[in-house]
């Protein structure tokens, strides 16, 4: 059986995932929308978690919170289990795919087969969407891939019980119902203001403007701490975060700014496309520190571009941050 | 690519990007820039040493295949304990060769399953 689905490529899993789900259910939203509602843009530099043999730095808010988050806002129902056994997570599957319900899942990357090797590590929280079952084969929209793909059983439940931190327990996931009507002006405000809080607000020096304050001036002292090679390694770790876990470009600043500009125009407000232009620009400013700092990661390459140097782009952007989400967290919105 | 028998093809896949030029944001389908393929080979490259690196410490009797097994497949020990089901300080233990030799068929099997060979494969660590 295979359902009506259409595929679309986007920036971010999770957002992706959670408006190609709701566009198939009627509600044509996109997915900077469903990024600002669901308020997943954050920053975190957690020295003692690490991922990969280097600390994690987050550019997004944890895993299921941007699904969560976002239908609550727009009131929509919907359906979330995971499962202790395999087999029953499977036939759950089946089961929602008969009554007509393309399901999202959250899945470890690392035996995903139609992904390419460089990208196959052991990390959890990837997103995708099975929309339809033929011959004992699924069919697979995963937003990273141009093209739907097919995947075997056996396969799809390995993906689905991968183990290690974060482990999936075969989430699955789907919105039910659509309400009859929805508040879009109230669902983007709160959104807008939740996002602010957590950037600015939050007492604790690791999380928000104050963690890339933090990880500017923990990047000072690699150096020293741990010698040029894994410096360099560690600084590769945020680069690696800031771009490639599928962030749509420089840690969801990019998605998060084309966000703005669609609230501004649903909201009628001048002011909002401005702030929205100064997050693009800051959005530059962290795709510069991309460029640079990947000059350090080469292979047997020293350290080239000084790390104060990297460190000051930091400071900059935590500045233009604080300055973007103080006015966005007191502006009048509506 | 630097050299022919070069593994890394990363950024062969379209993606959608978003960006910001000219005061307006817009999406794009296109392939990874060059400054991102650094750093994804970056940790390409720490894999396969680190692979490397456990390949010669069995070769030298320091280790057990177990540690080969998992450094080659770019896993973790907290990774392989919880999926193997065995707690992490027995795992580091079965890395240790002496203590590997003792194991029974029956814990074998869980790294074997793991691991996706057969138990007479552990000891096999030809690289490819």
């Amino acid at each position: 059986m295979i359902l009506n689905y259409e595929h679309r490529q986007a920036g971010h899993c999770e957002s992706g995932v959670t408006s190609n789900l709701l566009r198939n259910k009627g509600l044509n939203i996109s997915e900077p929308m469903i990024l600002g509602i669901g308020s997943g843009i954050f920053f975190s530099h957690l020295p003692f978690f690490k991922l990969q043999f280097a600390p994690v730095t987050t550019f997004r808010t944890l895993p299921g919170f941007i699904f969560n988050r976002s239908t609550k806002a727009l009131g929509i129902e919907i359906y979330k289990k995971t499962f202790k056994n395999p087999h029953d997570s499977m036939s759950a599957l089946d089961r929602a795919i008969e009554q007509g319900h393309p399901v999202g899942l959250q899945v470890g990357i690392y035996n995903l087969p139609f992904f390419p090797p460089e990208y196959r590590m052991h990390y959890n929280l990837h997103n995708l969407v099975v929309y339809g079952k033929e011959n004992g084969e699924y069919l697979v929209s995963d937003t990273v891939i141009p093209a739907p793909v097919k995947i075997s059983y056996n396969d799809l439940m390995k993906v689905r019980y991968p183990k290690g931190i974060f482990a999936p327990f075969g989430k699955m996931y789907y919105p039910l119902a659509l309400p009859v009507q929805y508040d879009l002006h109230k669902a983007i405000v709160n959104g807008i203001r939740k996002a602010s809080k957590d950037m600015i607000k939050i007492p604790f020096w690791m999380v928000g403007v104050k963690g890339i304050r933090f990880l500017a001036r923990e990047m000072l002292k690699w150096e020293k701490k741990f010698g040029e090679q894994k410096a360099n390694y560690y600084l590769g770790q945020v680069l690696r975060m800031e771009e490639e876990i599928g962030t749509g470009g420089a840690g969801f600043r990019f998605i998060y700014g084309a966000f703005l500009q669609e609230a501004a125009e649903i909201l009628q407000n001048e002011k909002l496309s401005d702030i929205s232009i100064e997050m693009g620009e800051t959005a530059n400013r962290w795709r510069d520190f991309s460029f640079l700092g990947a000059k350090n990661c080469k292979k047997r390459g020293g350290v080239e571009v000084a790390y104060q140097e990297l460190a000051k782009i930091l400071f900059e952007i935590a500045d233009r941050e604080k300055k973007i989400f103080s006015t966005l967290l007191t502006m009048k919105l509506d | 690519m630097e050299n022919e028998n070069d593994d890394f093809h990363f950024g062969a896949q379209k993606e959608l990007f978003y960006s910001f030029e000219g005061r307006k944001f817009t999406t794009r389908s296109d392939y990874h820039s060059d400054s991102d393929k650094i750093f994804m080979r970056q940790n390409w490259e720490l894999y396969k040493e680190r692979a490397r690196d456990a390949r010669n410490k069995v070769l030298a009797g320091k280790s057990s295949p177990i540690l080969y097994h998992m450094e080659k497949r770019g896993m973790e020990l907290n990774v392989l304990a919880a999926s193997t089901g065995i707690a992490k300080w027995k795992v580091r233990l079965h890395c240790k060769p002496w203590f590997f030799k003792k194991l029974n068929n029956k814990i074998l099997q869980k790294y074997a399953s793991v691991f996706e060979i057969e138990i007479s494969g552990l000891n096999n660590i030809d690289e490819n």
